[in-house]
C-alpha cells in the first residue's frame, strides 16, 4: 500500500454507518437541549442596544444588528432544525441546515462585547455532522430507505472521515489553547503567579458583580505553591492531545485528563463547560455505537419491506 | 457520489474546516471570535491588581451589596458585566443606574437598600480572600435613589 493511500486509509478509515450515526444522535441531541434552554437568551439579542452590537465571526458579514424579531425567529427555527438533525429526517438539507442556524444563532449572541467560549467545540462538531452522510442508520431517512427495500449501508470510508475530523477538531482546540499561553506568557505561564490570579480575579469579580463564585479556588488562592503544578499539568495535557490519537487506551487517558481539567476549572472558578463535562467533547474518539444508550436502536432496525417485483 | 468525488468532499471539507480551528494561530496573541478561539482570557497575564465595574446597592446603615446579573442585564454574568463596561464608555452609566434602579425597587429582597452606585473599584485580588475587601480605589460613574 502507497504511504498516500495509508494516509488515505488513517483520515477515512471504513467504518460502520452506526459510528456516525450515533455521534449525531448525542451530539445532536446536547444542541437540541441547549437551544431549547437557551433559547429566550438567543433570542433576548434582539432587544439589546443596536450600539453595543461588536459582529464576530459570520455575523462581520451584517452591516448592523438584526431587526427585533428576526433573532428569535431565527432560534426557533435553529431549535425545530436541531430536532429533525436528531431523528435524521431529511438530513442532506437540515444537516447542513441545521448546523449554519446553529452557527449563525450562537455567533449573533456571541456579538454583544462578550464571547461565551462555552459553545465553540459544540458548533463545530455539529459542523461536521451536518456536512458528513450522518443519517445514513438510525435515523428516520434510513428507516424509508429500508422500506423502500434498499439494504443497510455498508461500511465504508465516508462515515470515517467526520469523526477523524471532529476528534481532531477536539484534539487541535486544546493544542491551541496550549499554544496560547506560551504565545502570551511562555513557561511564565507555568511557574509565575499567572494561574492563580486568574482564578482569584475571577472568582473577585463573581463575587462583585453578584454572582456565584468557588468558595474552594477563592480559599486555594491562599496557597501560591498549589498553582505552579496545576499550570504544569494543564499545559501539558494540552499540548501533548495529539497522543489521543495514539489508540483507544491512549484516547481514553487523554479524555480522562480532559474531563478532570475541566472538573478543576468547575472546582476552582465555578466556569461549568457542560460539552466537555457530560462527556460528547470526547465521544468521537470512541467507538460509541456500542455504547448501552444504543442497545435497543442496535436491535430493532426498521422493518425491510421485499422489493416489488 | 463516485469514490474519488466522496475522497475529494471528505478532504475540502476537513481542510476548511481544520484551518478553521488553526486561524487564531495566524493573528495576533489577543485575538478572539467565534466558533473560532484560542481561548486567549484563560492565557494572558493577570495582575494581582484588577479592576472591576459593578453596580453596588447601599443602605443608609452604610451596608453595601453587589447586584447580581439578573437585575443588571440577565442571568450572564459576563453580559452584565459587558453591559456595565459599555455603559460607563458609552457615558451611560446614570442611564444604567436609574434602570436597575427600577428593576431593585420591585425586588423586595433588596428593601434595605436606598441607593445605587455604578462604579469602578480597583482590588489586590488574592489579599481580597484574605479579608481585604474594601477597595483600593474607587470611581464612581453614577449614583442614584432607588425609588419605591
Amino acid at each position: 500500500m502507497s504511504l498516500a493511500a495509508r494516509l488515505d486509509r488513517l483520515w477515512r478509515p471504513v467504518t460502520p454507518a452506526t459510528r456516525l450515526a450515533a455521534l449525531r444522535i448525542l451530539v445532536g441531541a446536547f444542541a437540541l437541549v441547549y437551544v431549547a434552554v437557551r433559547l429566550p437568551h438567543l433570542a433576548s439579542a434582539g432587544s439589546f442596544d443596536p450600539a453595543g452590537f461588536q459582529p464576530i465571526g459570520v455575523t462581520t458579514l451584517l452591516s448592523g444588528p438584526l431587526a427585533a424579531p428576526l433573532p428569535g425567529v431565527l432560534a426557533a427555527l435553529a431549535l425545530a432544525l436541531a430536532l429533525a438533525f436528531v431523528v435524521g429526517w431529511r438530513f442532506a438539507i437540515t444537516g447542513p441546515l441545521f448546523a449554519a442556524a446553529l452557527l449563525w444563532v450562537t455567533t449573533y449572541r456571541n456579538s454583544w462585547g462578550m464571547v461565551f467560549h462555552t459553545e465553540n467545540l459544540m458548533v463545530m462538531h455539529v459542523l461536521v455532522i451536518g456536512l458528513g452522510a450522518s443519517a445514513d442508520a438510525w435515523s428516520l431517512d434510513a428507516r424509508r430507505r429500508r422500506a423502500a427495500g434498499l439494504a443497510p449501508p455498508a461500511d465504508d470510508p465516508r462515515y470515517g472521515w467526520p469523526l477523524r475530523l471532529a476528534a481532531a477538531i477536539t484534539v487541535g482546540t486544546y493544542v491551541l489553547a496550549g499554544i496560547a499561553k506560551l504565545r502570551h506568557s511562555g513557561v511564565d505561564w507555568i511557574t509565575s503567579d499567572i494561574l492563580r490570579n486568574y482564578i482569584a480575579y475571577d472568582n473577585l469579580r463573581k463575587v462583585e458583580l453578584g454572582d456565584n463564585y468557588s468558595r474552594l479556588g477563592a480559599a486555594l488562592c491562599r496557597h501560591p505553591a498549589l498553582f505552579p503544578p496545576l499550570a504544569a499539568l494543564s499545559l501539558g495535557f494540552e499540548l501533548l492531545a495529539p497522543l489521543a490519537f495514539l489508540g483507544r487506551r491512549a484516547a481514553l487517558v487523554w479524555s480522562l485528563l480532559a474531563w478532570g481539567f475541566h472538573l478543576g476549572v468547575l472546582a476552582l472558578m465555578w466556569i461549568f463547560f457542560p460539552y466537555p463535562l457530560l462527556g460528547f467533547a470526547y465521544a468521537p474518539l470512541f467507538r460509541l455505537e456500542r455504547l448501552p444508550l444504543f442497545r435497543r436502536l442496535r436491535r430493532d432496525p426498521a422493518p425491510v419491506r421485499e422489493p416489488v417485483s | 457520489m463516485s469514490p474519488r468525488g466522496s475522497a475529494a468532499y471528505a478532504y475540502v471539507v476537513s481542510a476548511l474546516l481544520l484551518a478553521v480551528v488553526a486561524y487564531p494561530l495566524t493573528q495576533g496573541p489577543r485575538y478572539d471570535s467565534f466558533p473560532w478561539s484560542s481561548y486567549p482570557m484563560f492565557a494572558r497575564d493577570r495582575p494581582r491588581d484588577a479592576k472591576v465595574a459593578h453596580v453596588v446597592a447601599l443602605s443608609d446603615d452604610g451596608r453595601h451589596r453587589p447586584v447580581p446579573p439578573p437585575l443588571v442585564a440577565n442571568d450572564e454574568v459576563l453580559q452584565a458585566a459587558a453591559t456595565i463596561r459599555a455603559a460607563i464608555r458609552r457615558g451611560r452609566a446614570p442611564a444604567l443606574c436609574t434602570e436597575v434602579a427600577v428593576r431593585v425597587a420591585a425586588a423586595s429582597a433588596w428593601d434595605d437598600f436606598t441607593w445605587l452606585e455604578v462604579a469602578t473599584d480597583r482590588y489586590d485580588v488574592v489579599e481580597y480572600f484574605g479579608g481585604a475587601v474594601v477597595p483600593r480605589d474607587r470611581d464612581i460613574h453614577a449614583r442614584c435613589r432607588i425609588r419605591r
